[in-house]
């Protein structure tokens, strides 16, 4: 199961936790610097590490649209589908782990959870780096930690990010403090999609910034930790914000937009989806799970419409009522 | 090694050109290396290292020393490559990013400030692979011991401190 069809904890905030570890093996040239000869031996080396368990999806097979829609399911990186030598993805069904092979480490293990669960996250993506360790001779230095291709991810090679809906902060203008607090805690705020992307929907991701000199253990205690106090002042903030009457008037539209209109382009959904989401977590809206609404994210999006419904070709026009259509559907 | 042009100084630029597939290798000083490029016979060479500085690019821009502003580094690093990828320090400081585990030993020196202004002067704790385990578990075992052992002796604890020097010595010496 996705972490998208999955329950979690704290769900009105938290959308959901990711943990992810960068690893490389002692010998070969990271990704960047690696002929094709030894991506394939490190694609080999890992594949066999991880056995049947795991299924291996070479991505360089893959036509763009198919990528696209992996990075829309946030199953890849941008940074992968950029990735020139052999490169791939493995995945498990069992336990929603899955390891990007040959992006810019040689592995990536990274598990995505629904709503708050990072130690979760952290505990399975932890059993797979067992896994590796036994079979691979793991870059490793007593002073620098795991070693990768960026200085930055030294030490343990995890980004714990979580990744929040903040309706009632980003309205009343604090996203702007609440950013330069985390910093102060080596912690960072970034739009949904990663770096450099924009906050749409009021959604962001909060993730560690420092990984050395750090453990595994703190780096996750000091992030829930400080979304615990996010997800009470931003209940706080919503309790105020939805006395507004414009601001009940135009959950109530988006709703009836998202029931009844014929075309929504991506950026009227990504506007409108805020104030659904916003209007379920304050009862405004009811019927409607948690579940549906985000497998809205991940659905409506371009690649995944024009995969799903088959219509590989589709264009923009042909998108939006695709959209619309899918979303009716989702939440029924 | 010596310079292969005047055959007096100490080579220690090492340049590599691959033209048609032909590859030509040079070893010189630095002197021979800056005439050797003012009269065209290797080109983008102390000009092209010496770009870096400006064109490092974004993030790492202030992350990385530039490579000719740190003295004393400059001559050392334009020769030295890491012997596994073939990365030189002006590779790293180009986009931020390492050839190969091995260029973090290779290129201590040189990373070493970077690694500090980005996440600080410290030491990693943590998660470790099985083999490193162990000897990471020794290495704190034997650090507190030893610190138990000091605070004995000022504390004159003499039989205390024996014990714990026998304790330290046997751990030494399993190592």
């Amino acid at each position: 199961m996705k972490w998208y069809e999955m329950q979690g904890k704290n769900k009105d905030v938290v959308i959901s936790s990711r943990v992810r570890l960068a690893r490389n093996i002692e010998g070969y040239p990271f990704p960047t610097r690696l002929d094709e000869k030894g991506a394939q031996e490190i694609i080999s080396k890992v594949r066999e590490a991880f056995g049947n368990e795991y299924t291996y999806t070479d991505l360089t097979a893959l036509s763009p649209l198919e990528i696209k829609g992996y990075i829309e399911r946030q199953e890849i990186s941008t940074d992968m589908a950029k990735a020139k030598g052999p490169h791939g993805l493995l995945t498990s069904d069992k336990n929603g782990v899955s390891i990007m092979v040959c992006e810019e480490d040689h592995m990536r293990l990274q598990c995505v959870m629904s709503g708050l669960a990072l130690r979760e996250a952290y505990e399975l993506v932890a059993e797979a780096d067992d896994k590796a360790d036994s079979a691979l001779d793991i870059a490793f230095d007593e002073k620098l930690g795991y070693l990768t291709h960026c200085p930055t991810n030294l030490g343990t090679g995890m980004r714990a990010s979580v990744m929040v809906f903040l309706p009632g902060m980003t309205m009343s203008r604090q996203i702007q403090s609440l950013s330069s607090q985390l910093q102060k805690l080596g912690l960072t705020v970034r739009g949904m999609y990663g770096e450099g992307s924009a906050a749409d929907g009021c959604i962001y991701q909060i993730s560690n910034q420092v990984t050395l000199g750090i453990t595994e253990e703190e780096t996750l205690d000091k992030l829930s930790n400080i979304i615990d106090q996010i997800v009470v002042s931003e209940r706080q903030l919503r309790e105020s914000i939805i006395k507004s009457d414009e601001l009940c008037d135009r959950i109530a539209r988006a709703e009836g937009v998202f029931r009844y209109a014929k075309m929504i382009s991506s950026s009227e959904f990504m506007k409108l989806y805020a104030d659904l989401r916003l209007g379920v977590s304050t009862d405004i809206i009811r019927g409607i799970s948690y579940e549906k609404l985000d497998s809205l994210l991940v659905n409506v999006m371009p690649a995944n419409l024009m995969l799903d419904s088959e219509q590989l070709s589709a264009d923009e026009k042909q998108r939006d009522k695709l959209r619309a259509e899918k979303i009716r559907t989702i939440i029924g | 090694m010596l310079c292969q042009r005047c055959k007096k100084k100490e080579a220690n630029v090492f340049y590599r050109e691959s033209i048609n597939g032909k590859e030509t290798n040079y070893s010189v000083c630095s002197d021979c290396a800056r005439e050797m490029e003012e009269k065209g016979e290797i080109k983008n060479h102390l000009s092209h290292f010496e770009s870096h500085p400006t064109g490092f690019g974004d993030l790492f821009s202030s992350l990385f020393g530039a490579v000719s502003a740190v003295p004393g580094v400059r001559e050392a690093t334009l020769g030295k490559r890491c012997s596994l990828c073939g990365a030189s320090y002006s590779d790293i400081a180009k986009n931020g990013k390492t050839g190969c585990p091995q260029c973090y030993s290779v290129f201590s020196g040189e990373l070493s400030g970077t690694v500090n202004r980005i996440h600080g002067n410290t030491a990693h704790r943590g998660r470790a692979p099985k083999a490193w385990k162990e000897k990471l578990d020794r290495t704190a075992l034997l650090e507190s011991l030893k610190k138990e052992l000091s605070e004995s002796i000022k504390a004159e604890e003499f039989e205390k401190a024996a014990e714990l020097r026998d304790k330290i010595r046997a751990i030494e010496k399993s190592n």
